[in-house]
């Protein structure tokens, strides 16, 4: 039987769908090539304007591979004449700070929607649905006031708890539709073994909620790293700046240097690679292999 | 493998930093309304101009400031040009502002921040210190029903930016009137089989779209406004229009908003622009290397300089310490500092004793030959087009850009666009 | 003991455990609600908070000041008269759909190809999966510049590309031009969009419990009708989820539109959130601007609670 791109794509990862067919030509992987390709152009073009000097990138027939004029001052620029390093450090402490908590308190939420019939869920549900629709910019003032009024003004747990309240619709309805995968059968085979409602949660679907978890931290630590709305509305002191708003300043009052300004962009993007690079594995899930068994 | 107890001591340990952390980061502090000297007080400043460039004007009049004020220190709360509109309305509505505030575009904001009560009055100050008769005639923009809200601080006129071995080389001569300007642009685009363009002008949907398209009007004198009614539609004003027209269209390139247009210039693709003098000293250092010693600055090849105010201060209306905000104003006002920023940037100071300096510097002399025959491209008076300010804008670059996308005539879109403000019941 | 179940929907009660007895119950109505707290204080309080202000100042006659001075403004229903007979509004509105529309259904088609691919085996994949992610973790200010930039009409490498392939040799003014403005604003955000599709969607492919495919197979199923019939409707929590979210999330952008054209041309990519910001902070009518916010939640809210009660079985019951 030859293999069609339809069978290699419906088949899940598993050892048996290599082992049976082989293709010659890796289509998916080409086709992935040439995808990627065309998606990370604009980073490359970020790369190129950091790299070359602005003549080459901006005029009318751009150099589309760097030709002999390389050089990174931009980035060597960078790193002695701005305090990135302090900039990257307060984002750190306030993405850990946002995955953290929103991925613990989700836990909980998701897990309690999932299981039980918690009086007003659909409520909770609708609200958490909609609470997403006012736009940031509207939302500036009121909570420029909420953190004013309970004293939180101008520090990281306020831009903590903005991230999180923004994030924990989203994260608590994924886990949600995670647990609901998990067949309770577990829960009550654990609670008959006497253990109790929060022991069956940590022992048994934290483990197997895995890949959602990893969703969930993916998506509440972006949100807190590209941040610029809430730490700039929140944050009032130069030594509080996160890194989007320390790339922001280098479009100055008179000029604007693009090729540290690009330089700076690329260089916020490593520790979230980083942090996608270790979530990787983790995103598969231990349910494909058939571990749900009584 | 990820267990519980190891979840659980990260989570704590987390939560611990955060605490700590929060606990360690510090709220603005606020400051008590003090008598007893030395008392330890806080001046805060809200800017957007506390960067590389300008820390030097303000470190040393704070430094003088502090020096004068024992126990004073001076804050500097440093926003973005982009945010700063929005963080000053923000903070000032929720009654958390700095004390001294410097104005963007006070021809746009002052009037609306003084109707909100949010700036200070500052009249009686000003007469008080003497200081209102050293400022020069554009302080009336800063004045709401009699009363004034802000200082002006620093004013710009439009210059003629141009690179000298690129006219150099097309054998084009520095233009003096607009006739020439047209012809020297024309000859440059394009010269000798090239890539590079005459001029270019700012196309985008902004406030300096609309700064750009009124600094030829006014610059060739036309009158946009006739006996308190809108007049785009006089023949001076559409020949003006024409002028920008055909240049725009013919030798600049498309679509660039403010800083392409000035990076197109830059990089040596652009012959010519026109500017704000506070960007020539940007653009020597931001030009390639073959550009940045030919970029020369000169007078507006047009009968009148059109002027345009771009930054004030102000007093926060929230503040509790007005009084020290206002002796703040007096330093930054002062002429030696007046002059030490105007050498700086460069840009026209308001403090009219400090005009000199800029003819120190031949380079920055055709900016002082150029103040003679000068006018506001929006005067004070035009209170109603001031507070609208957004929705003549809206119109404004309708009609304009359809001028560069289209074959409409000139004529009759000045007419269809007097009549559109008048139909959005917006007066002068 | 059990057989391994599809659907994991029990409404009922709660199973309290045989060895705990009646003791259980008030506790088992305590638990759920304690676990719910923090997720609905933190992410419905928070807003909560936000839109009583917001209502409260929306009915205000004066457009702008301190918080004191237009909380003792007259109560005035105004500002929504303005709003609800202005055509602008519903301009915007209209313009919101078209945005969010495009910026959701784009992304996800893009978001799916990705999954599906990279759910695959194939050489680098976890270089592959992780490069996938790049769009997301650039910060907006600059992503948009970048944009800005490829897209400038004569001087972009986008329009450099279109002359050097032959397609066109205009030098398209993307963002200038009322007719393309729109589509270009949206370019930016469905880039920056897909990998949130992909993530969802790939943890939901990884979800699917590989037993189900056997089953299918078992029961004779081919590659569409397993596609189809297992991969298809467990991914629908997923579905739904990224494509609401991602809905709500493209209603609100902002940052794009407003740094490329500010709403312009002529409005044509004054999407409502661009709108309220213009109200509030270049009209210096923030009163009004609430306003908007407020009416524009309200016509959301009914259209998501149309939605959840529709009562279509499948992805929205099993999930709700």
């Amino acid at each position: 039987m030859t293999t069609t791109l339809t069978e290699t794509l419906v088949v899940p990862a598993t050892k048996k769908a290599r082992r049976a067919r082989r293709p010659r030509v890796n289509l998916p992987f080409a086709i992935m090539i040439v995808m990627t390709v065309i998606m990370l152009f604009p980073v490359y073009w970020m790369l190129l304007t950091a790299l070359l000097p602005t003549q080459a990138v901006f005029s009318r027939s751009p150099s589309l591979i760097p030709t002999g004029e390389m050089s990174f001052d931009s980035f060597v620029g960078l790193l002695v004449k701005t305090p990135i390093f302090s900039w990257i450090f307060q984002s750190i402490i306030i993405t850990i700070g946002t995955s953290v908590l929103s991925a613990f308190i989700c836990l909980l939420a998701a897990y309690a929607l999932s299981r039980f019939v918690v009086p007003g869920r659909k409520l909770t549900a609708v609200g958490f649905l909609v609470g997403r629709v006012l736009p940031g910019t509207l939302l500036a003032l009121p909570l420029f006031i909420l953190f004013q009024t309970v004293g939180l003004l101008n520090t990281q747990l306020a831009v903590i708890l903005a991230n999180v309240a923004v994030v924990t619709p989203l994260t608590t309805l994924i886990l949600k539709g995670y647990f609901d995968g998990i067949p309770r059968d577990i829960d009550d085979a654990a609670m008959v073994d006497g253990c109790s409602r929060w022991g069956v949660l940590w022992r048994m679907i934290f483990p197997l909620s895995v890949p959602g978890l990893v969703a969930c931290v993916g998506l509440s630590a972006t949100a807190a790293w590209t941040d610029l709305l809430f730490s700039r509305t929140l944050l009032l002191s130069r030594d509080n700046w996160t890194l989007p708003m320390g790339i922001t300043s280098i479009i100055g009052a008179h000029e604007v240097d693009w090729n540290e300004l690009m330089a700076a962009g690329l260089i916020s993007i490593i520790p979230m690679l980083i942090i996608y690079w270790f979530l990787q594995p983790h995103l598969v899930s231990g349910m494909t292999a058939g571990g749900v068994k009584g | 493998m990820i267990t519980r107890s190891k979840v659980m001591a990260a989570g704590t340990t987390a939560a611990l930093t955060i605490a700590v952390l929060a606990g360690c980061s510090q709220p603005a502090p606020t400051t008590p309304d003090g008598t007893a000297p030395p008392e330890e007080r806080t001046l805060e400043i809200l800017t957007w101009t506390y960067d590389a460039e300008s820390k030097a004007w303000w470190d040393r009049v704070n430094g003088a400031f502090e020096d004068a004020n024992p126990g004073v220190t001076v804050h500097m709360e440093q926003s973005d040009f982009g945010a700063i509109i929005g963080d000053f309305v923000t903070q000032s509505t929720a009654g958390e502002v700095a004390d001294v505030v410097h104005i963007p575009a006070p021809v746009l904001t002052v009037l609306g921040w003084a109707e909100s009560g949010f700036l200070a009055p500052l009249g009686d100050w000003l007469e008080d210190t003497g200081l209102g008769a050293d400022l020069h005639e554009v302080q009336s923009s800063m004045e709401l029903n009699g009363e004034t809200y802000g200082l002006v601080f620093a004013f710009n006129a439009a210059m003629l930016f141009y690179n000298a071995g690129l006219l150099e080389d097309a054998g084009v001569g520095v233009p003096t009137t607009p006739e020439e300007f047209v012809a020297a642009a024309a000859a440059l685009t394009g010269h000798s089989g090239g890539d590079g363009y005459g001029f270019a002008v700012t196309d985008d949907e902004s406030v300096n779209f609309v700064t750009e398209v009124l600094s030829f009007i006014v610059g060739m004198e036309g009158e946009y406004v006739t006996n308190g009614d809108w007049s785009f539609a006089a023949p001076k004003v559409v020949a003006a229009v024409d002028v920008w027209r055909e240049m725009a269209s013919n030798t600049a390139p498309r679509g660039t908003n403010l800083s392409a247009k000035r990076t197109a210039f830059d990089t040596g693709s652009v012959g010519m622009m026109l500017d704000w003098p506070f960007y020539y000293a940007a653009s020597i250092r931001s030009a390639s290397p073959d550009v940045a010693d030919q970029v020369t600055l000169a007078e507006p090849p047009f009968p009148v300089t059109p002027l345009f105010i771009s930054q004030g201060f102000g007093v926060s209306a929230q503040s509790d310490q007005t009084d020290l905000a206002k002796s703040w104003l007096e330093f930054a006002m002062a002429e030696d500092a007046q002059r030490y920023y105007a050498e700086l940037e460069p840009v026209i100071p308001a403090n009219q004793k400090a005009l000199s300096v800029l003819g120190e510097n031949p380079a920055t002399q055709p900016i002082l030959d150029a103040l003679d025959r000068a006018e506001l491209i929006i005067p004070s008076e035009f209170t109603g087009m001031r507070t609208n300010s957004s929705e003549f804008r809206t119109l404004f670059t309708g009609a304009f850009r359809q001028l560069l996308q289209t074959d409409q005539d000139t004529s009759e879109a000045m007419q269809a666009f007097d009549e559109a403000l008048r139909s959005a019941g917006i007066e002068p | 003991m059990s057989q391994p179940s599809t659907t994991n929907r029990e409404e009922g009660v709660v199973t309290a455990s045989p060895s705990r007895g009646r003791q259980a119950r008030r506790w088992d109505w305590l638990l759920p609600v304690g676990f719910m707290t923090p997720a609905v204080l933190i992410g419905i309080g928070i807003v909560f908070f936000c839109m009583i202000l917001l209502i409260a100042l929306s009915l205000r006659e004066q457009k702008l000041g301190t918080l004191e001075a237009l909380l003792n403004s007259p109560m005035s229903l105004e500002n929504y008269v303005e709003i609800i007979t202005d055509p602008a509004t519903w301009r915007s509105l209209w313009i919101s759909v078209i945005y969010t529309v495009g910026t959701t259904i784009v992304p996800f088609g893009i978001g799916l190809a990705f999954a599906l691919l990279l759910n695959e085996q194939m050489p680098g994949r976890r270089v592959l999966r992780t490069l996938a992610l790049v769009p997301w973790a650039i910060p907006g200010v600059t992503a948009t510049i970048a944009f800005m930039w490829i897209m400038q009409p004569t001087y972009g490498v986008a329009n450099y590309l279109l002359r050097v392939l032959g397609i066109s040799d205009a030098d398209v003014d993307w963002f200038g031009n009322v007719n393309t403005a729109l589509i270009a604003v949206m370019i930016p955000t469905i880039w920056k969009g897909v990998p949130f599709f992909l993530l969802m969607l790939l943890a939901g492919l990884q979800s699917i419990n590989g037993e189900l495919y056997e089953a299918a197979e078992v029961d004779g199923a081919g590659r569409w009708a397993k596609f189809r019939y297992v991969t298809i409707p467990s991914l629908a929590p997923f579905i739904f989820v990224s494509l609401v979210f991602g809905a709500m999330h493209s209603f609100r952008e902002f940052d794009f539109i407003y740094a490329s054209t500010g709403g312009g041309p002529q409005g044509a990519t004054e999407t409502i959130a661009v709108r309220i910001f213009n109200l509030a902070f270049d009209r210096f009518d923030f009163t009004g601007a609430a306003a908007l916010g407020v009416f524009t939640f309200v016509l959301v809210s009914i259209v998501i609670v149309l939605l959840v009660r529709r009562d279509r079985k499948g992805a929205l019951e099993g999930f709700l």
